[in-house]
């Protein structure tokens, strides 16, 4: 007789952090149950996480090594495979240096997986050219908060949302990306909060906004300012806490109190009726528990690190910080993306967010993995790879569960970069677009197939469990790594993911007191938790106390994006993603239910503009920028306003980041998705 | 046939005996809390209280999420098809009314009509339902004796016990399947006095008060169905707040939408069906890309239809067991009751 077993174990997709049960009959998934228990699932999931297994046994699945010979691909042995990549990579480094390889963690894997890339990188490779997807959504948080508070992540928790007073949701559609977080707002509005959603689509949270203040995509800093000399010229600010508890105040106010930044000025950057914005402003300021919310919208500009700053002055000012149900809450979008950021798959931390510039980390790192000679350079982003690529200083590069010929912003662009170099190897569990590129594709293993753990938005490190075998011939991920490691000649041998954890809970300060033992019995901890009798951080900074010492205020001027539109591209393209599927559609499009919901791409575009430019519902359209043409099919929606068209970048078919600029935020080197210009026409 | 009675120690021993023969899914904890129906290793972790699982048991033991059909295979210009038979001998063990409901209503739906489904058939043969009745609703959202099908159950259990409060359960038999279990484990059992029978009519009336949701009239509420009843206001408000999980399907007693998909790689593969969801715009969307239920609340007004208007219809009763699950399940709280309240 064949018996069900159930596995509990951690949604792949979003940051919510859901926990479900796998049901698990004859070695197969046969259905998904959310674990009643669980503080964030709590018997409910999303539609992703309804139908979170189907692609696990999906045909498509890669069951073996392939090298590339001729263009074609064929089978290889592990073996042969390993050999080949251990080889590649040493000779590249051996000939052009460390910085000529890099790495590419990913967001998908767990901490465990992410951990060995880095130290892959930086024990065996002596370079930090380790980087992950985070660089392209929240390196904006990562280092904007870091610097105001002292610690770049969500400062408060997932149920605090079911207390506060007012939200300030801006640039994340929350019920369709974070949709346990959405559910939480919704239920507290319809309990009397005030939610403030500024926005330039209208998102189904509009509907439950009080104040919904459509701004121009990329003036982010200028309604912020205006909202702070608004609150600053009617006495809101809490004079006691920014004494107290914060540096810099005056600089902050020497810049937001400008004229320019009265809501009747900014009122021609942002398109936000001035009356609109103080009524909002009015409602943060004046209540004790006002949490701010954000996404994308917020992170992936030119001045992603000014925005993310921005919202944390306003935070500080109104005191709305270091208590419960208030704070500044970047939402992760990927399962692990807050993990793989802890653990350091970044160009310039350690796990733990220490600095590979400081003398003092690197002699802890070299004693603890017995070598000499880590590089304390700051190494190369996803986002700057292609180029290093094309002017060949990067010569062969590892990613591991990433697909950038989807994700990154200008295709076109990484296309030649990832065809520059003269080895790519790609870990995966499907033939992706990056991996047709690559000389050799490693098969690792779905989340169901392996043992490890992810840390969701709320900082919460959670398990994930091994529910059925590897389809094939399909390698654990950490495994591979380690086989390649040992076969650069320095031996990397783990008994289980359990082993890798602790010797990151060893290195890492904010995980010190975390084990598999503890993360075992309940539902996982918040960091930081420094101590096996610490109980782990529900809000971070609690009582003005911030991780940094005192909150630091920084005065920001509003700069446009790097890319307005003109007579020739008229419109802003904004993109972003849709309910039904998952960044590059990898899973999702191999997922019945989901698939047949968005089966190709698309673009939403006002009426006012379909009947400028003669589009109609339901037709494909070309739509162009300086980098490429696509052709989509129109929805015509009231969705964005006039003169802001948006598509989802999802589908390699379609490609949104055909479009898409590949300018920067100077310091955090995110690229600036969210505005570019466009215009319907052009020939592909 | 008179009622019996069985012991709480003798019904651990009935669940051994049982376990001898089929798998036995009822309700257990695991080590994080979590309790739903897996199958028993040790019947003395069998929680013998009344309980709602998170799933309606159709879906454990019945008409599962995904489900293999057939397998498939091209060899030399011939396909080879064999067709999946999964079925085993299974007992649902402390299940609730409401999912005795639910399992009727699947009965009828997948078997009892003009095409019988194999894949339910074959399993539904080899099950029997030894159900528990509630004493009080498991939550808040229960509203079983407003639907008429509970807490105490009337039919469509092989054996429903109900708890005497005195270390006893009281059994019903409403089979001959039941019939059967009693005859083959004659030892464990004894006859229910006049006390116990009392007892458990007291229990039963006292049960049929409880659960909430009781104001609303099901008669009044089914009778004022009609297009105009469900007014616009009220469904784009369930809509705006609706966020799409499928929740209310997936975990409904009596939804039995499927969706077929074949998993093909080099003439080889598997044919699937999967539950589906008709909160989904795909469900209806048509080849050509026409939608008839293109917006949400069009869909959201659909599913009310179809439980409480078409199933009464088609099957001579609503579709609804009031089982409450669906407001369980759903992250915004859409409360079905609310929908029939403004009907009555």
């Amino acid at each position: 007789m064949s018996e069900v077993k159930h596995v509990l174990t951690t949604c792949i997709y979003c940051g919510c952090g859901c926990q479900f049960y796998f049901k698990v009959k004859d070695g197969k998934i046969i259905g998904v149950v959310p674990s009643q228990n669980h503080p964030v699932s709590r018997g409910q999931l999303c539609v992703k996480g309804w139908n979170a297994s189907e692609f696990v046994h999906h045909p498509d699945r890669l069951t073996d090594p392939l090298i590339k010979e001729d263009g074609k691909f064929r089978k290889a042995s592990w073996d042969e495979a390993l050999n080949l990549v251990a080889k590649k990579l040493k000779e590249h480094a051996d000939k052009s240096g460390p910085d000529s390889v890099a790495f590419f963690g990913s967001a998908k894997c767990s901490n465990e997986e992410n951990f060995l890339m880095m130290k892959l990188s930086r024990a065996v490779f002596k370079t930090n050219n380790v980087d992950h997807c985070a660089r392209l959504c929240h390196a904006s948080t990562v280092a904007g908060l870091a610097a105001t508070f002292g610690s770049g992540a969500m400062t408060n928790s997932i149920n605090e949302f079911e207390d506060c007073d007012v939200f300030l949701v801006t640039g994340s559609n929350t019920t369709e990306q974070h949709p346990l977080i959405g559910s939480r707002i919704i239920n507290r509005v319809k309990q009397g909060a005030t939610l403030i959603l500024v926005d330039p689509r209208a998102v189904q949270l509009q509907k439950h906004a009080k104040y919904h203040l459509p701004q121009n995509s990329g003036s982010d800093v200028a309604w912020l300012n205006s909202m702070m000399h608004t609150i600053i010229k009617e006495g809101l600010e809490n004079k006691e806490f920014i004494k107290n508890f914060t540096e810099d105040y005056e600089e902050l106010k020497k810049v937001v109190a400008k004229d320019e930044y009265s809501p009747e000025n900014t009122e021609k950057i942002t398109g936000i009726p001035a009356d609109d914005l103080k009524a909002a402003a009015r409602a943060f300021a004046k209540s004790r528990k006002s949490s701010i919310i954000y996404s994308m919208g917020i992170t992936q500009h030119t001045t992603g690190v000014d925005n993310v700053k921005s919202c944390a002055n306003l935070a500080m000012l109104t005191s709305n910080i270091g208590r419960a149900s208030t704070g500044v809450n970047p939402l992760r979008g990927q399962n692990n993306v807050q993990g793989a950021c802890d653990v350091g798959a970044l160009v310039n931390v350690y796990c733990g967010y220490q600095a590979v510039t400081d003398p003092k980390n690197k002699e802890k790192f070299e004693k603890a993995w017995g070598v000499s000679g880590i590089s304390d350079k700051i190494g190369a982003t996803v986002t700057l790879v292609p180029n290093l690529a094309i002017e060949g200083k990067v010569k062969a590069l590892y990613i591991m569960g990433e697909n950038p010929m989807v994700s990154d912003p200008n295709i076109t662009h990484v296309e030649k970069g990832l065809n520059a170099l003269d080895f790519l190897v790609v870990q995966d569990i499907f033939l992706t677009e990056t991996a047709q590129l690559a000389d050799v594709v490693l098969p690792g293993v779905s989340y169901a197939e392996k043992d490890g753990t992810y840390t969701n938005t709320e900082r919460r490190v959670e398990r994930i469990r091994k529910a059925v075998e590897p389809i094939g011939n399909a390698k654990q991920d950490w495994e591979i790594i380690c086989e390649i490691a040992t076969r650069c000649g320095y031996k990397m041998d783990y008994p289980s993911p359990k082993e890798i954890f602790a010797e990151l809970a060893e290195l890492a300060p904010i995980y010190h007191g975390m084990d598999y033992d503890r993360l075992e019995k309940d539902f996982g901890l918040q960091w930081p938790c420094p101590a096996k009798d610490h109980p782990g951080t529900k809000f971070l900074h609690k009582d003005g106390k911030f991780s940094r010492g005192k909150g630091k205020f920084f005065a920001v001027e509003f700069k446009p994006p790097a890319e307005m539109p003109d007579d020739e591209y008229p419109l802003i393209l904004t993109t972003g993603r849709n309910y039904f599927h998952w960044h590059t559609r990898t899973l999702t499009r191999r997922t019945s239910a989901l698939e047949r919901e968005v089966p190709e791409s698309y673009v939403e575009i006002n009426p006012v503009d379909a009947k400028k430019y003669g589009v109609k519902n339901g037709t494909l359209v070309p739509v162009s920028t300086r980098r490429g043409t696509i052709t989509v099919r129109a929805e015509v929606t009231d969705r964005p306003k006039v003169g802001t068209i948006f598509i989802p970048f999802h589908f390699a078919e379609g490609a949104a980041n055909r479009l898409t600029i590949d300018a920067l935020d100077p310091g955090a080197k995110i690229p600036e998705y969210k505005v570019c210009a466009v215009k319907i026409g052009g020939k592909q | 046939m008179q009622n019996l009675k069985i012991k709480t120690q003798n019904l651990i021993k009935l669940i051994e005996a049982l376990k001898k023969k089929a798998t036995v899914l009822a309700p257990q904890a695991d080590e994080y809390k979590d309790v739903y129906l897996k199958a028993v290793s040790d019947p003395s972790k069998v929680i013998l209280k009344h309980f709602k699982p998170l799933m309606p048991a159709v879906r454990e033991a019945l008409f599962g999420q995904v489900e293999n059909m057939i397998n498939f295979k091209k060899s030399k210009g011939n396909t080879k098809l064999s067709t999946v038979d999964e079925s085993q001998e299974t007992v649902l063990f402390g299940i609730p009314a409401c999912d005795v409901a639910g399992i009727q209503y699947n009965d009828v739906f997948f078997g009892q009509r003009e095409f019988a489904d194999f894949y339910y058939t074959k399993a539904r043969e080899k099950l029997t339902i030894i159900s528990l009745a509630c004493v009080t609703p498991p939550n808040d959202n229960c509203f079983c004796a407003t639907m008429g099908h509970g807490p105490i159950a009337e039919e469509g259990f092989d054996l429903q016990l109900t708890d005497l409060g005195d270390g006893a359960f009281l059994v019903n038999v409403g089979s001959k399947k039941g019939e059967k279990i009693v005859a083959d484990n004659k030892a464990l059992f004894e006859d229910a006095t006049d006390a116990d029978s009392k007892k458990f009519e007291e229990i039963k009336k006292k049960a049929e008060k409880l659960p909430v949701g009781k104001n609303i009239n099901k008669d009044k509420a089914l009778g004022n169905m009609g297009r105009e009843a469900l007014n616009e206001k009220m469904m784009l408000e369930i809509t705006d707040r609706c966020i799409s999980c499928g929740a209310c399907n997936y975990t409904c007693p009596t939804c039995t939408c499927f969706n077929v998909v074949d998993h093909q790689k080099a003439g080889e593969g598997m044919r699937k069906r999967i539950l589906d969801s008709c909160i989904l715009g795909g469900y209806f969307r048509m080849a050509g890309g026409h939608n008839p239920k293109g917006k949400r609340d069009e869909r959201t007004r659909n599913r009310y239809f179809c439980k409480l208007e078409w199933d009464k219809e088609k099957f001579g009763d609503s579709g609804c067991v009031g089982c409450g699950r669906c407001l369980d399940a759903c992250p915004v709280k859409i409360d079905i009751k609310e929908v029939m309240a403004s009907l009555a």
